[in-house]
């Protein structure tokens, strides 16, 4: 007999089961691969260190762009998820906690939010308006 | 009466035809469940359509399908607490024979992987196997699974690899483990400490959303994940709950 499998893989994943669980280890992945990713990029920066100070400052002066500022926020945004909802997974599994995934997803959301507002308040007049944080120091 | 409108997924591996939905218009009625209304159309529209029941009652587990964005058994569904109109597909993650008809042999090959039955320990008692109201307790909201592949269905990590022992594998482990009477707790320890058992959960809790014997094979999982770390590492006792 002829069977077939009809099942179309991760797009029909998030599809057919749309929970915030569906999206939260969707998101969990990316954010590990951008984080790979970013960690392989700071290296080749930080790397340019063992050629002497002058290479170091030239690579470190290339990334200190506006573009780049852009993409720190994000960053910044995807270590914190990753970080916060990594740790709410650890939480559920080592205290038993799964019937309280409500609360948890709530916990994640609010905990990404304080952290995502601190960081980012301190951060962006830094990035963008360094006359203004560091007196024109920067 | 009024009528709601079904669209139905539909496979005949005879027919040539690509899997495709169909529309149906249903006659319902008040009280009516998903299952009737799957008769209503064999009886009435199309007498090839093919489906899954035996039970009507939520007992059996033949019945489980995707309805309408989420896993759960047609006969115990309101047709009136569904939003027309009514999308139905068979169980992701399981090879379609035809229509509704899943092929549930890798859901029930990992079920026995993990040894489904009691085995005794080295001596038996006298009479019967003593179980404690309490010692019972312990399993009660593990005994109650049905088997009806919703979970299976709902689990991510069941499609990225067939071989995943899936969370109603993984539950009905635990249902032995927690079972004071079971005597070969360290075997299916070892069993789903594999690599195809519970640390391939990526804790997505699906399984737990669908289950419709509000079962929580998430938990089960979990509590697995930490009697083997235990079991591991002793010093791991405090910090963890089993
Ligand atoms: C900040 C602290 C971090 C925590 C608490 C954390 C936690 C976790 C957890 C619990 C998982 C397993 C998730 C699952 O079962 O689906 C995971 C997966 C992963 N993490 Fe992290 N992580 C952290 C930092 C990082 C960093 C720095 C990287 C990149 C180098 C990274 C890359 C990944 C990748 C690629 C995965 C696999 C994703 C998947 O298979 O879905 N993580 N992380
Ligand atoms: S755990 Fe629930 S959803 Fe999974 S097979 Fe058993 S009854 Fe069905
Ligand atoms: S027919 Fe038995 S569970 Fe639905």
């Amino acid at each position: 007999m002829r069977i077939r499998y009809v099942f179309k893989g991760t797009k029909e994943e998030l599809k057919l089961n749309p929970n915030v669980g569906t999206f939260s280890w969707f998101l969990h992945r990316i954010t590990g691969l951008l984080l790979l990713f970013y960690l392989f990029t700071h290296m080749w920066v930080l790397g340019s260190a063992n050629k002497g100070a002058e290479a170091f400052n030239q690579r470190l002066s290339a990334v200190q762009t506006p573009l780049f500022h852009f993409l720190e926020i994000g960053l910044i945004l995807v270590i914190f998820y990753h970080m916060v909802n990594g740790l709410s997974i650890t939480l559920m599994d080592f205290a038993n906690i799964s019937s309280k995934h409500k609360s948890l997803v709530v916990a994640v959301v609010l905990v990404f939010a304080i952290l995502a507002i601190v960081s980012l308040s301190v951060m962006l007049p830094r990035l963008f308006a360094p006359h203004i944080s560091t007196g024109g120091l920067a | 009466m009024s009528t709601t409108t079904f669209k139905i997924f539909r496979y005949d591996p005879d027919d040539g035809r690509d899997p495709h939905f169909q529309t149906f218009q249903v006659e319902t009625v008040k009280g009516m469940t998903l299952l009737e209304a799957l008769y209503w159309i064999m009886e009435h529209k199309d007498p090839t359509f093919a489906f899954r029941s035996s039970c009507r009652e939520a007992n059996c587990g033949s019945c489980a399908m995707h309805i309408n964005g989420s896993y759960g058994l047609a006969c115990r569904t309101q047709v009136d607490n569904l939003k027309p109109p009514v999308v139905i597909r068979p169980l992701a993650h399981l090879q379609v024979l035809k229509d509704l008809v899943v092929d549930m042999k890798p859901f029930f090959d990992n079920l026995k992987a993990i040894k489904p039955y009691l085995i005794p320990g080295d001596d038996p008692p006298e009479k019967e196997y003593y179980q404690s109201v309490d010692d019972r307790k312990k399993i009660d909201h593990h005994v109650d699974c049905i088997l009806c592949g919703s979970c299976y269905g709902s689990c991510p990590v069941a499609y990225g690899d067939p071989k995943y022992l899936g969370p109603h594998a993984l539950l009905k482990a635990l249902r032995f483990v927690d079972d004071s009477r079971d005597g070969a707790t360290d075997e299916r320890l070892a069993i789903v400490a594999s690599e195809f058992g519970v640390f391939r959960c990526h804790t997505i809790f699906n399984c737990q959303l669908v289950c419709p014997k509000d079962l929580n094979p998430t938990g089960a999982i979990s509590k697995l994940k930490n009697k083997i770390v235990v079991k591991k590492f002793p010093f791991m006792k405090p910090f963890v709950r089993t």
